[in-house]
């Protein structure tokens, strides 16, 4: 299947990924997964829930080993491959090269400081300059997130924002330093679907207008039609079918992505 | 004392003795820790002590009452031979607690024990002054002779801590002359002792003592808590109270507690003479200077002293031996006047000047040191703040410094690292010969310079001789003389200033009767045969 | 600010402001014997009467004030400075360094530590002067009291070392150190708050038991650890309540400390 995953136009994908990892009561989390992500597209990596897909976002920023995970192969990013990068230089790709959008918005804001200082913190890990030209910056990201971009805002802690806002707080930490790749991990499953709807819009705005490639990790396939451009079915640490969103949903070839698809009684109506 | 304390007094011992016609009751005391041995020949802490005075009987006692000697098992004793011998002639019919009778191999056998290097023995240590065997010789059941290898002056105080044990009853050392004999012991809970049914003893009536059934001695140390248990009944006395508590007792009962006087214990302060001592050379000039020594004291104001830091419950001290101590105590000292303008003309002859409230000495050097002082002792605290303002008066500016005792003694005997001490003594024995240890110059205890190996100081050298000479000449007077000359030359040369001499504090139930506080140990249970408790509290009215 | 508020910042100011007032405040000095006059009672000369030497017992609760009130607070934010940077180390670092601590710290709380001070007393000079003396106290106080606080901390951070924002700080690039002193320290700011608040009382009486081993503050420099230790003789406070002004000045003021200070932890 590997000839699938090759890019489709023949110019060099930003991120190529082959990978397999272990954590130590459960081995084999990843059995060889490969996939490209190409420069300015969204790649959707679809899955159940243990399948393994946020293990492939640990993987990506080599933060397996917080989790105590052990991962091996190869992750070419922009034609170097960082799996391996020494701890110093994935720093310096970390929020800068590839962000992270986690999963769920409140506990992924520190509950004990400010959103101003969580968003100065990630702005400070990559940027050197006086705090008040960063803070410019990144008020009109704010903004450009659909946040009240005052100081006000910028005051309080987690605990005063809704979960949408709390989720914009996150994807506008993650696009501070206007990364080549963005790793959305269930980005949406803790939003009401209006919220839904919103945070994908801006997704798509943010792909459109800063070109960023974005790995769009979830399980809900509805979300990923209406985003991505090509999508991958990851069953039980396996690639099991790969290629364009449209394909996918309309011809699925894999079993697995059969009954994925067959859960879905809305899509399979409106094809 | 008014006419009306007599006439209680009096009632009192009449309700008493009709109350005392049944039988003995049970006495209740305190002790501060488990005994640590059973054997009399080994005892040596004072718990140890309180066994053996209770249940052990000795050839001669020193009568605490009196302070003279008194023959117990032995009816009558000679000296012979310039004090080189001493024949006792035993009491007949004696039986010791298990029944077995006493005789004269009993006395010898207690000297072989007593003797025999393999024991250990402190009171074999007092008797085996220096080289050469002592020697027992049995002249018949009655009679035995006890020859010591070179002659002991004041050889009788030492008998008064020999428990003479059993050569051959079953139960050793278990078995006792004494009005009591070991009940049980719970350790950390009491010491349980019972009367001893074959006592030799009978009172004026002809009947058998001990009149009391038991002792029970339970073990606490903290005095507030042996106070609240007096009050509550559960002890009938105690032995040694704080003058704190002595005065709660007296608001609430006065006529519970009792006053002996002053007793054998001194409050001292001496300065670091050691000339090896870690000091810098000038500190040690200070102490070394008998002027500074001497102004240091009469800087001291006891009265203060005695009033203040106890409450009224001290007298001040003269010298090293407490007038507690009636046949040893030099009469003719008197504590040193409290004159600070006597110090500092003193001071200034020395070459010390007083400048803007700080004294300095001949190089300049501000006059400042440290006091150390055992830590946890409320009345020596309050001593050690007087004395430090006492001092500030002419200049001397004193940094007190309370450490616990064992680091205090390490300081004092191993490292010298300290420079001026207040602590307390206590002189258990009467007699001089007890105290070579701590005023010959060679002695590990002689405080302010200890182990010298020659006499540093011409005073030194001469107590030295005066000790050596009182402990030698058998001439009851000769010794006195000399004694008497030791602590004046202590009061001139000051190497340890004399402070206060506390009072025999105790407290004593209504119930416990016959009892007659003395100044000397035990104060209150040294005729234990006598005391009797009675179940209704005796009214004076 | 609330009036409770208000109120309590007022009377520990007023606190604070007396203690440093003592020598206006107190007609006679810390350390004067009135030896004429031990143990007096309230009156116009002593309005809280005298000690047993005749020492002036509101100067000496002023001063004493002064000398306990202000370090307390400062030996216990040492305490719990040395426990968080021992304890956030430990526990966000894990493996054997956090073992390392860990042990450590159990080997700290399980010391005899009554040798361990002793040996500080013999090794310290003798003459010290006593407001030294206080400083080696408080000193000693804090730098020994970390262990439990550190175990404690070790625990919590890491528990936040696993958690979503602690991983989020990573995925954004922020470097380890600055990781744990400005994601994962400020939640730990409760707990440290808690040790605080425990170390203080804790130290004010701990001192007087520095005390007994030559530790404590020096005589004749008074101290709330010597003026409470009068009160623990309990046949005492019956015939003078005043006896126990210094503990009601320390229930004060601990109370308006705390209401003013831990406005902050949320």
């Amino acid at each position: 299947m590997s000839e699938t995953l090759h890019p489709m136009n023949g110019s060099h994908p930003l991120l190529s990924v082959s990978l397999s990892a272990n954590y130590p009561n459960r081995p084999g989390v990843l059995d060889n997964v490969c996939f490209d992500v190409k420069s300015g597209e969204i790649l959707a990596l679809v899955g159940q829930s243990g399948s393994g897909k946020s293990t492939v976002a640990l993987c990506i920023l080599k933060l397996l080993e917080v989790k105590g995970g052990s991962s091996s192969g190869a992750i070419m990013f922009q034609g170097r491959d960082i799996e391996k990068a020494t701890e110093r230089e994935m720093r310096g790709i970390r929020g800068r090269e590839i962000s992270l959008v986690p999963q769920s918005p409140h506990s992924a804001l520190n509950p004990a400081l400010r959103i101003g200082t969580q968003l100065k913190e990630a702005w400070r890990a990559h940027a050197e300059d006086k705090w008040e030209s960063g803070k410019q910056g990144i008020l009109r990201l704010l903004e450009n997130v659909d946040l009240p971009a005052d100081e006000a805002f910028l005051r309080r802690y987690p605990s005063q924002v809704s979960v949408g806002q709390a989720q914009r707080v996150l994807i506008a930490m993650a696009v501070i330093h206007r990364p080549r790749l963005l790793i959305a991990d269930e980005p949406t499953s803790a939003l009401d679907l209006l919220t839904q709807r919103e945070v994908l819009d801006l997704f798509a705005r943010l792909n459109r207008e800063l070109n960023m490639a974005i790995l769009y990790i979830s399980h809900d396939l509805l979300s990923v039609a209406s985003l991505c451009h090509r999508a991958a079915v990851l069953e039980r640490g396996r690639i099991v079918e790969c290629g364009a969103a449209e394909q996918i949903f309309e011809h699925p070839s894999h079993p697995y992505t059969k009954r994925l698809i067959d859960a879905l009684p809305h899509l399979q109506r409106t094809p | 004392m008014s006419f009306r304390m007599i006439l209680r007094v009096f009632l009192t011992v009449f309700l008493c003795l009709r109350a005392s016609g049944q039988g003995g009751g049970e006495l209740r005391f305190s002790i501060r820790n488990d005994p640590k041995t059973f054997d009399p020949l080994l005892a040596e802490d004072e718990a140890s002590g309180t066994v053996r005075y209770l249940t052990g009987a000795t050839l001669i006692r020193i009568d605490r009452k009196t302070q003279k000697f008194a023959p117990e098992l032995a009816e009558s004793w000679r000296i012979l031979a310039g004090g080189t011998s001493i024949v006792f002639k035993l009491r007949q019919g004696i039986l010791f607690s298990d029944g077995t009778p006493f005789s004269s191999d009993d006395v010898a056998y207690t000297f072989r024990r007593m003797t025999d290097p393999k024991m250990h023995s402190p009171v074999g240590d007092s008797f085996r002054g220096g080289p050469g065997e002592i020697k027992t010789l049995v002249q018949g059941p009655a009679q035995v002779t006890v020859t010591f290898p070179a002659a002991i002056a004041g050889v009788e105080s030492l008998f008064d801590q020999l428990t003479i044990v059993s050569s051959h009853s079953p139960k050793k050392e278990l078995a006792t002359l004494g009005p009591f004999v070991l009940g049980e012991h719970k350790p950390g809970s009491h010491v349980l002792f019972r009367r001893n049914p074959n006592y030799w003893k009978k009172d004026a009536t002809g009947r058998r003592l001990p009149y009391l059934d038991s002792v029970r001695a339970d073990i606490q140390q903290n005095g507030d808590l042996e106070l609240l248990r007096f009050k509550r009944g559960e002890v009938h006395m105690i032995d040694t109270l704080d003058p704190e508590l002595f005065d709660r007792l007296w608001a609430g009962s006065p006529g519970e507690t009792r006053n002996a006087g002053a007793s054998l214990e001194s409050e001292m302060l001496w300065f670091n003479q050691v000339s090896g001592a870690p000091l810098p050379a000038h500190k040690k000039a200070w102490f070394r200077s008998k002027d500074f020594r001497r102004a240091f004291s009469s800087a001291i104001n006891r009265s203060d002293l005695c009033r203040l830091a106890f409450k009224g419950h001290a007298d001040q001290a003269a010298g090293p031996i407490s007038g507690a101590n009636r046949l040893w105590a030099n009469a003719k000292l008197a504590p040193h006047v409290y004159d600070p303008k006597a110090a500092l003309a003193r001071l200034h002859r020395d070459g010390f000047r007083l400048e803007k409230g700080t004294l300095r000495d001949r190089q300049g050097n501000a006059v400042e040191f440290s006091l150390t002082t055992n830590s946890g002792n409320k009345a020596r605290s309050r001593m050690a703040a007087l004395v430090q303002q006492d001092l500030a008066k002419i200049g001397i500016r004193l940094n007190v410094v309370p450490l616990d005792l064992p680091s205090l003694i390490e300081r004092i005997t191993r490292t010298h690292d300290y420079e001026a001490c207040l602590l307390g003594l206590v002189n258990v024995d009467l007699d001089p010969n007890s105290q070579m240890n701590v005023w010959l110059s060679s002695a590990a205890n002689h405080p302010w310079n200890p182990k010298q190996k020659t006499p540093e100081t011409a005073w030194e050298a001469e107590i030295d001789r005066l000790m050596r000479a009182q402990s030698s000449a058998l001439d009851p007077k000769k010794r006195k003389a000399a004694f008497d000359r030791v602590q004046e030359i202590v009061w001139e040369e000051a190497p340890i200033l004399y402070l206060v001499n506390k009072h025999a504090l105790s407290a004593v139930s209504r119930r416990v009767l016959n009892v007659s506080p003395v100044s000397l140990w035990p104060r209150l249970y040294w005729n234990p045969e006598y005391l009797r408790v009675t179940n209704q509290v005796a009214q004076s009215r | 600010m609330t009036t409770a508020g208000k109120s309590a910042g007022v009377l520990l100011f007023a606190i604070v402001a007396a203690s440093l007032a003592a020598g206006y405040l107190a007609p006679a000095s810390y350390e004067t014997q009135f030896r004429e006059s031990p143990n007096a009672s309230p009156c116009r000369q002593f309005p809280l009467g005298t000690d047993e030497l005749g020492r002036d017992r509101l100067a000496r609760l002023l001063y004493g004030s002064r000398v306990s009130l202000l370090l307390a607070p400062a030996a216990a934010a040492l305490s719990v400075a040395l426990s968080a940077l021992i304890g956030i180390t430990a526990g966000y670092a894990g493996g054997w360094l956090e073992r390392a601590a860990m042990a450590a710290a159990d080997l700290f709380v399980s010391l005899p530590w009554l040798f361990l001070l002793l040996t500080v007393r013999a090794l310290l000079p003798l003459n010290v002067t006593p407001w030294a003396s206080i400083l080696i106290t408080f000193l000693l106080l804090g730098a020994l009291s970390w262990a439990p606080g550190a175990r404690v901390i070790r625990s919590g951070a890491a528990a936040l070392k696993h958690s979503e924002f602690a991983l989020l700080a990573r995925a954004s690039g922020c470097p380890g150190p600055r990781l744990l002193w400005k994601h994962i320290l400020p939640n730990l700011r409760p707990l440290m708050a808690a040790q605080f608040w425990i170390a203080i009382p804790m130290f004010i009486l701990s001192e007087a038991n520095l005390g007994m081993l030559g530790l404590g503050i020096a005589e004749p420099l008074p101290s709330w650890g010597g003026l409470l230790a009068e009160i623990q003789d309990p046949g005492r406070i019956a015939g003078n309540p005043v006896l126990l002004a210094p503990a009601i000045l320390l229930t004060v003021f601990l109370s308006c400390f705390q209401f003013v200070f831990s406005k902050g932890d949320r």
